[in-house]
């Protein structure tokens, strides 16, 4: 199948070979369409041997006749007569445009006119795609080409989590179940082939779907399973799972989710949940979190919390009391009393939430601080943090706590209970999607929160800490976060934001053309060690229990 | 791979290089495939009194399944000094013949490469040259260049000027190419009634040739001579006075003419409407077919089987070149191709120029 001759190149005047680009002629009725690889003969660099080969990745498709103009084909139907069927077809055929991506003798001569195109077999096309198999190859999906060769894609560990390069972004529309299920598939993969050397913190911001992740699929798929072996892994459920929900003092198991009772009574009964809250102590460090949308361009806020007696504070009661005298006329306080003002009715309003309480006696709350869960997280392990119910705001100041949490960690700076700096974390990624709300585009001057990401981002790799991002929209992403994106996906998009992000400007028409029609479990990727800019992949649906969401 | 002209240069012959220039430019662009002899008789049975409405046949009704054309290239590439002092030109040339198939489920076109053939040539004239020494000359020459070459001589004539001598010859040359491939074709059986060969161009070869290979053959010529008459008496008329009256889809009774005792049948067409067209000529043609049996020969070509090549020949007229050539109203997009074909398998002005 591989050697069928399926057209040859074609190099004009108007538009020769390059070292580059190629263009071939396709023989009728073979079917081909962009992002196949296709092997081309090519000069030889060593006597003893006739030829090389190019491989190059088809980029588009043209149609051409010999047609001079649309009025010679109004003219061909006499003259616009509709029911008329011309006796001879018109000479045609079909012109692929195609990218080079690799030449196995390193010839760089542009292919020459006439010089044959076949298939390429999936170890030719994993091999001028550069993902052949290594120590550190991560499952990352599989290519189908047009003559039903499947081709599985991997992706460099060490690219993808560090050290060499690091952070994934996957960008496309919602209610495709691609991009959560994407990030959760390679998630999954990195925990079957690098069990013991990554942990991984996954957010829930909507629904309930990676709230039973650890439990498998009431649904097996006979047809995706397949999907699963085609990229070497095993359709099992993650492993090691740990959860914490938001901590409410009057809800069932006073776990603040929109997951099922039961689940969440079983999940507390296996030990493998619990409800986090901020006292505070560990409130006041991230208190700025709280506020990262707010505008505060005269540091009224860092003024206040430097003015407070901390020593007596003991209780989000007695923080509320001091920030009030503070605001009161007369306050001896330097802070302007507008702003104190301002201040006390955001402090009021944004920590009246049931996580804001100091830690319960009693084992039936089961409280956790977040950082003493990150604390506690081990490679191998997975903790899920559902921030799915909680307001924005609250969303910001969990998911930034987690980020600052972990590089303190990471950077020996942080004191656990037992006063020791601690890292049994391995390399850990951490997944949120809606990461537009985290670090929005242009926000790091006002914005503590994104200034926490951009150094994750910038100086994650380094210290083993990857940011797995999704969003609806890149363009509504901070650029430094996206750049520093060693993997980037894009799913499915509106034909609007391929206009308005300058990201997509340098992929070819066909390629944005592609993105907007990408069905359900399609997706493009990027990545530092492809040779091509991007590749059309298939992934397996996943194979872990997805509950409905349940009552309040 | 030395250049040949330097080559001739070192022969026997007094050579004198000269620019290379080509002599393709469309001389009498209107009347190209026109001739002189005269067609008086009627030649149709029955007869049909001034012109007769055609349907356009379908695709499983017509009756063309191969299409071959002719052409040439010329170039001026030296001046040679005869002994006796004249001063006359060599001329080169590439001939080519190709034979396209129709594949009727696909509508397209095939080439048929046993039957299509390219010839390179050098013509000198005859005064001051032997035969024998130009036949091992195109030898050594072929030997040289790497290409095959075959050298000729045309005949000079008085006040006739030696280029157009010379690029006759190799016009002649490209005929008989067509001829030869006419007869491989026949020998091969591969026409028949049912599957007809058309041939670009008028059948009015001058040359000696045998007809009954050209029994399933309609010549179709893109251009006529309008002021050449037609008829006799009070029934002669101008060509270009009759076609002009045909509307779309009619034709011309057939009228006779002879070449070389071999009788001729030959009628025109209209195959485009006549509002859309530049002048009163364009969109029509002269069809020609040879008389065979002597049944024929006596009474005329069979009114029905004019009818059924003109309906075939009407039916090829879409999808047609318009854009691309200035003939696109005279064209059939079959020949079109073909002779499109033969260009694509010319070498190039600047490698053929080039090799002297």
């Amino acid at each position: 199948m591989s050697n069928e001759i399926i057209g040859k190149v074609t190099a004009t005047e108007r538009s020769p070979s390059t070292c580059t680009k190629v263009r071939f002629w396709v023989k009728e009725n073979i079917i081909i369409r962009p992002f196949d690889i296709v092997k081309i003969e090519n000069l030889s660099r060593f006597e003893d041997r006739e030829l090389s080969f190019s491989y190059a990745i088809i980029k588009d498709l043209n149609y051409v006749s010999d047609s001079g103009s649309d009025l010679a084909n109004y003219v061909s139907s006499d003259f616009g007569d509709v029911s008329i069927q011309p006796l001879n077809s018109r000479l045609g055929t079909t012109i692929a445009i195609a990218d080079i991506l690799y030449n196995d003798q390193e010839v760089e001569m542009p292919i020459r006119e006439g010089s044959m195109v076949c298939w390429a077999s999936a170890d030719e096309i994993r091999k001028a795609l550069g993902i052949e198999e290594k120590p550190d190859s991560i499952p990352a999906g599989y290519m189908q080409m047009s003559n039903g060769e499947e081709v599985r894609v991997t992706l460099r560990a060490s690219y993808l989590i560090g050290p060499e390069a690091a952070h994934l972004n996957i960008a496309g529309i919602s209610g495709l179940a691609t991009k959560t299920s994407y990030a959760m598939f390679l998630l999954g993969a990195i925990q079957q082939k690098l069990s013991n050397q990554v942990s991984m913190i996954v957010f829930n911001v909507k629904g309930t779907d990676v709230l039973s992740i650890d439990t498998p699929s009431s649904e097996p798929d006979g047809t995706e399973d397949k999907g699963w072996e085609k990229c070497g892994l095993a359709p099992l459920p993650f492993q090691n799972v740990k959860y914490l929900y938001p901590f409410s003092e009057k809800r069932a198991y006073h776990a603040y989710t929109h997951l099922n009772q039961d689940i969440v009574k079983q999940q507390q009964e296996d030990g493998k949940s619990w409800n986090y809250f901020y006292d505070v102590e560990r409130g006041l460090k991230r208190l700025p979190l709280l506020f990262s949308d707010v505008d505060d361009p005269s540091s009224s806020l860092d003024h206040m919390l430097h003015q407070l007696d901390a020593e007596s504070i003991g209780s989000w009661d007695s923080l509320k009391e001091q920030i009030g005298k503070m605001s009161e006329k007369g306050s001896k306080s330097d802070v302007h009393i507008a702003a104190a003002r301002k201040y006390k009715r955001l402090i009021n309003t944004r920590t009246s939430h049931d996580i804001f309480c100091e830690r319960a006696h009693g084992k039936e709350r089961r409280h956790k601080l977040i950082e003493e869960a990150i604390e506690e997280l081990r490679a191998g392990e997975v903790l899920v943090i559902d921030v799915e119910p909680l307001p924005d705001y609250l969303q910001c100041l969990v998911f930034g706590d987690v980020i600052e949490t972990l590089y303190q960690i990471k950077l020996g700076s942080f004191e656990s209970s037992e006063g020791e700096t601690s890292d049994q974390l391995g390399r850990v990624i951490v997944f949120a999607d809606e990461l537009n709300k985290y670090a929005p585009k242009g926000s790091e001057k006002s914005r503590s929160l994104t200034g926490s990401i951009l150094e994750v981002t910038e100086r994650g790799r380094s210290l083993g800490v990857s940011l797995f991002g999704a969003e609806q929209f890149r363009s509504g992403v901070h650029d430094r976060v996206l750049g520093n994106c060693s993997t980037n996906v894009f799913g499915r998009t509106s034909s609007v934001e391929l206009n308005k992000c300058a990201d997509y400007k340098y992929l070819p028409d066909a390629f944005q053309g592609a993105l907007t029609m990408l069905p359900q479990g399609t997706l493009m990727l990027q990545h530092a060690v492809f040779k091509t800019s991007l590749i059309k992949i298939h992934f397996p649906y996943p194979c872990y229990y997805q509950p409905k969401g349940g009552n309040y | 791979m030395g250049r040949i002209i330097g080559f001739l240069k070192e022969s026997n012959y007094n050579i004198l290089e000269c620019g290379k220039i080509s002599l393709d430019y469309d001389r009498f662009t209107e009347y190209l495939e026109s001739s002189d002899h005269r067609s008086e008789r009627l030649f149709e049975d029955p007869p049909i009194s001034k012109k007769k409405r055609i349907q356009t046949a379908s695709l499983d009704a017509t009756i063309f399944s191969y299409f071959l054309d002719g052409s040439r290239r010329t170039y001026k590439i030296a001046d040679y000094i005869t002994p006796d002092g004249r001063y006359l030109p060599i001329v080169a040339g590439q001939i080519g013949v190709a034979v396209l198939k129709r594949d009727f489920s696909t509508r397209k076109l095939d080439v048929l490469r046993d039957y299509s053939l390219i010839n390179s040539l050098i013509v000198f004239p005859d005064q001051g040259t032997n035969e024998n020494e130009l036949e091992e000359l195109g030898k050594k020459i072929t030997e040289l260049s790497g290409k095959v070459f075959q050298v000729i001589r045309y005949k000079v004539k008085k006040e006739k000027e030696p280029v157009d001598l010379a690029i006759a010859k190799i016009t002649s040359m490209m005929h008989d190419l067509e001829l030869e491939t006419v007869r491989k074709m026949t020998s091969d059986s591969l026409l028949s009634p049912g599957e007809m060969l058309v041939l670009d161009g008028s059948l009015e070869f001058a040359k000696k040739i045998d007809i009954v290979q050209f029994r399933n053959i309609v010549g179709i010529s893109k251009s006529f001579r309008p002021s050449s008459s037609i008829g006799k008496g009070k029934g002669r008329r101008d060509v270009g006075a009759l076609v002009s009256s045909l509307q779309i889809g009619e034709r011309t009774p057939v009228y006779q003419t002879t070449v070389d005792r071999n009788k001729i049948g030959m009628w025109y067409l209209r195959i485009r409407d006549r509002k859309y067209m530049s002048n009163p000529l364009q969109g029509a043609l002269k069809l020609e077919c040879f008389a065979i049996d002597p049944d024929e020969q006596e009474n005329g070509l069979p009114s029905d089987r004019v009818d059924t090549i003109s309906a075939c020949v009407l039916s090829e007229r879409n999808v047609t070149p318009y854009g691309k050539d200035p003939r696109w109203a005279n064209h059939l997009y079959p020949i079109y191709l073909t002779e499109n074909y033969i260009k694509r398998c010319f070498m190039s002005d600047t490698v053929f120029e080039g090799l002297f």
